[in-house]
């Protein structure tokens, strides 16, 4: 016996694949962030290299007194791509409901098309992040 | 925000057409991320690659590349859409050859600097 056709969904799951595009998209949004955290993290807590040698190894880490200028500058570096990261799941998690939401209404298509402030944010995120990349690049020389 | 004056021209294409354009974007999005990704990992991960200020100037080029593709990747999606609400043909865009030439040239350049690494 044949199942039941949903007429309602696209047979070409067009929406749902969409949606699956986007979380593949956050999903290699975070591994450039945990990459640049990880940068971050290193300089925190690697002993600084050319501070005094008593005062800076025995703290070390956070208050470390050679480094702390790249340390602050790769945290920047991070803070930002974590925001670039938020900007994009929030794009994502909206188109993500606008297509959920859109599965029943196929025939009103004109509610289904991706609004261009979503691929302009997606799009400036990404410029953000790369920008954070190459602070991060930068200040690792 | 308003849609662009563009948007309200023409027809409104097929929705299964808006679909697909939008999920060419989001790969050309993702071929961006994975070139950041790349360059802070070999950053990070491959530190005697090169001498230093090579290394950082081959991953300096691939996250600028990055940058400017993901710009390309908004413009080419709303290209796409302009096309197919004016029914005229698809922008032909050098794009793809540009990628493809881009991802070689970094593959053979890794290659050779792995291969003579000491």
């Amino acid at each position: 016996m044949e199942p039941a056709v949903d007429v309602s969904r696209d047979p070409g799951l067009q929406p749902e694949r969409t949606a699956l595009a986007w979380r593949r998209t956050i999903m290699s949004a975070i591994v450039a962030d945990i990459l640049i955290w990880r940068g971050w993290f290193h300089a925190l807590a690697a002993p600084a290299d050319d501070g005094s040698a008593g005062a800076s190894s025995a703290d070390g880490g956070l208050f470390a007194a050679g480094h702390s200028a790249q340390v602050v500058g790769l945290g920047v570096c991070a803070m930002v791509a974590c925001l670039t990261t938020i900007v994009l799941v929030v794009c994502a998690v909206g188109r993500i409901r606008m297509l959920h939401a859109g599965v029943g209404v196929l025939e009103r298509s004109g509610h289904i098309a991706v609004p261009t402030l979503i691929v302009r944010s997606a799009s400036a995120a990404i410029v953000a992040l790369a920008l954070a990349a190459m602070g991060a690049l930068a200040l690792g020389f | 925000m308003r849609e662009p004056a563009w948007r309200r021209t023409g027809k409104t294409p097929d929705y299964r057409f808006s679909l697909a354009n939008e999920r060419t974007f989001l790969a050309w999005v993702r071929t961006a991320l994975a070139l950041l990704a790349g360059a802070v990992a070999i950053d990070q991960l491959a530190p005697e690659i090169a001498p230093p200020v090579v290394r950082i100037l081959l991953c300096l080029a691939l996250a600028v590349i990055g940058a400017v593709l993901a710009v390309v990747s908004y413009r080419r999606w709303a290209h796409q859409e302009q096309a197919m609400r004016n029914d005229v043909e698809l922008p032909h865009s050098w794009l793809m050859l540009g990628m493809t030439v881009i991802v070689s040239l970094a593959a053979i350049v890794f290659a050779v600097l792995i291969l003579v690494r000491p």
